[in-house]
């Protein structure tokens, strides 16, 4: 997305967007006004709303702990989702869902599943759909990949928002 | 590459985050800050890094 300069002077003088949380972000970054992208931002928080309604909050809740971690997203790592009741010690131990007791089998199917997304979305095998379609069904299972999906792009978009205002100032605008 | 289905035939995710996620890619598509040019090649580069043949 090109940005004129006029939003360049904006956003420069946004302030450390890494300090923010990723709603906030969004709203600088796009805009909610005329001169924003106010309809790919509405329609971004549109999808993120559907996406925890389509799915376990749970599971998709620990599916995006699990990306943010992945992808090296403090800002996400650290956030947690309203209502999600998954416990934040849980969280915390995200790390360890192979072996640790406290995740059960479909907590572990659909972690495999995020995991071997976000490494390489092209080589995700029969058995870890599988896995996956034994705890959600068929619909689950499409409604939980979009709903990763709308999460997943979410964090990616918003890492490189962080790089490009926050951390090493605005390209193009000599600050940074 | 061939493959077998992995879910049932007919099965569609929830009909409100589908209609979502189409918003998006309509909105996205409308943007007109970036040349239609540029934009498909990072569409088919993005495809290409992906395998998706679609």
């Amino acid at each position: 997305m090109a940005i004129g300069d006029d939003e360049r002077r904006t956003i420069s003088h946004m302030g450390a967007l890494g300090t923010m949380p990723t709603e906030a972000v969004l709203d600088r970054v796009l805009g909610t006004g005329a001169a924003g992208h106010r309809d790919v931002h509405a329609d971004m928080t549109a999808a993120h709303a559907a996406a925890w309604a389509a799915t376990s909050p749970r599971l998709l809740e620990l599916c995006r702990v699990r990306i943010a971690t992945m992808l090296g997203c403090t800002a996400e790592a650290s956030a947690r989702a309203a209502d999600s009741g998954v416990p934040a010690e849980l969280l915390e131990a995200i790390a360890a869902w192979p072996t640790d007791p406290r995740f059960d089998a479909a907590d572990r199917a659909c972690l495999a599943f995020t995991e071997h997304y976000v490494i390489d979305v092209a080589s995700v095998d029969d058995a870890t759909v599988a896995a996956v379609r034994d705890h959600l069904g068929d619909d689950g299972v499409q409604s939980f990949v979009s709903a990763l999906l709308v999460v997943e792009q979410r964090i990616r978009l918003r890492l490189m928002w962080d790089r490009l205002f926050a951390t090493t100032g605005v390209p193009g605008s000599g600050e940074g | 590459m061939e493959r077998e289905r992995r879910v049932a035939a007919g099965t569609t995710a929830d009909p409100t985050l589908r209609r979502a996620l189409g918003a998006i890619a309509a909105s996205t598509v409308r943007l007109a800050t970036v040349d239609p040019v540029t934009t498909e090649i990072v569409r088919m580069r993005c495809a290409k890094h992906h395998d998706c043949g679609t």
